[in-house]
């Protein structure tokens, strides 16, 4: 009985640790073959003919080729990883990278999104200090009677000026 | 709605309004071409009987170079017209294929059968196609005499584009199927 728990643990264990072999293999040839710039291109690098996918992601053919190019540009010519991006948006415009430069219009679009959320948060809290303002105006309104430079100084003294009013007013 | 509140939205309210008026007027199904007004790329390309062509073999004449399959139904739309204006402008302007991830078999049979009246070229593994930004087929490029990329056509070639950015580049008189344009 007791050996049970470790029977489950180590079978739990083989389940666990069985499949790395083939994970392994299934992953390390592709690290392997590709540079790392080829790879970093491949992800921000749009497909021309797909929605939104990068080439390094597409199977189509057109992708594909590009991807080819980019090899060969990368592994033949030696450039660099912007040369290659450089040499796309020559030919294809911005729009070819999935990232947007930082730069002209693309500026906008990044900085748009924080400008808004900055504007939101800004109007949220002046809409609550609006409101504050209004509530505290208003209790101010329900207790008009108060003489000016009488203000009381504690909530002892406010219940005695009330006790005071209210015996005079009697 | 107080001054300060109106101007708020108002200062709000006119980039936005800037950005959507800076787009009426464009065509929001034209594919913007880097390479328009610059010099064309230049390639050496076999053709489907083993002969090499070059951009540069015209004498100055200038080029329709246009990228097409068989598998695609807008490129056979146009291949009649490109075929007439082919054999309309023999000797004052050259009219280019260059096949697009298509097999040579199928390209030689489509032109056996609906016409080869100008050359057909490989592009192994579609360089010359990225060279010039090729996104999709047809698309079509008119070159001046200097080389210069004058007009992309994204989409099928129609004797209006022919008559506006071609028909300027010749030498002479206009070709019969310009003449079917406005």
């Amino acid at each position: 009985m007791p050996k049970r728990p470790v029977v489950s643990l180590l079978l739990a264990l083989f389940c666990l640790v069985a499949p790395w072999p083939s994970a392994r293999a299934e992953r390390a040839p592709i690290v392997k073959m590709d540079d790392p710039v080829v790879l970093s291109l491949g992800a921000r690098l749009r497909c021309p003919v797909c929605q939104g996918m990068p080439i390094g992601e597409s199977p189509a053919p057109m992708a594909q080729d590009m991807m080819r190019e980019v090899r060969r540009l990368r592994l033949q010519e030696g450039q660099s990883e912007e040369q290659i991006a450089a040499h796309f948006t020559e030919r294809y415009g911005t729009w070819v990278l999935l990232d947007p430069p930082k730069q002209g219009f693309g500026l906008v679009v990044w900085m748009l999104p924080p400008a808004v959320l900055m504007l939101g948060l800004g109007a949220a809290l002046g809409s609550v200090a609006h409101k504050r303002a209004v509530a505290a105006a208003q209790n101010r309104g329900q207790n008009p009677a108060r003489p000016q430079g009488t203000t009381p100084q504690t909530q002892a003294d406010a219940e005695l000026l009330a006790k005071v009013r209210r015996q005079a007013e009697s | 709605m107080n001054l300060k509140r109106a101007l708020m939205l108002a200062a709000l309210a006119l980039p936005l309004l800037v950005a959507l008026l800076s787009g009426f007027g464009r065509d929001p199904h034209a594919v913007p071409s880097m390479l328009e007004g610059k010099p064309a790329p230049p390639w050496v390309l076999q053709d489907l009987h083993g002969q090499q062509v070059a951009l540069a073999d015209g004498q100055k004449l200038p080029i329709l170079l246009n990228f097409w399959a068989t598998w695609c139904y807008p490129c056979q739309a146009e291949h009649a017209l490109l075929q007439e204006t082919a054999a309309a402008l023999q000797g004052r302007a050259r009219v280019l294929g260059i096949i697009y991830n298509d097999s040579v078999e199928a390209v030689a049979a489509y032109v056996a059968k609906h016409g080869a009246a100008y050359p057909q070229l490989i592009d192994p593994n579609s360089r010359v196609a990225i060279d010039y930004g090729v996104a999709g087929v047809p698309e079509s490029f008119i070159i001046d005499g200097d080389g210069i990329i004058v007009h992309k056509q994204a989409g099928v070639m129609r004797p209006e584009i022919l008559h506006r950015y071609l028909a300027p580049l010749l030498a002479d008189a206009p070709p019969p199927p310009l003449e079917k344009g406005p």
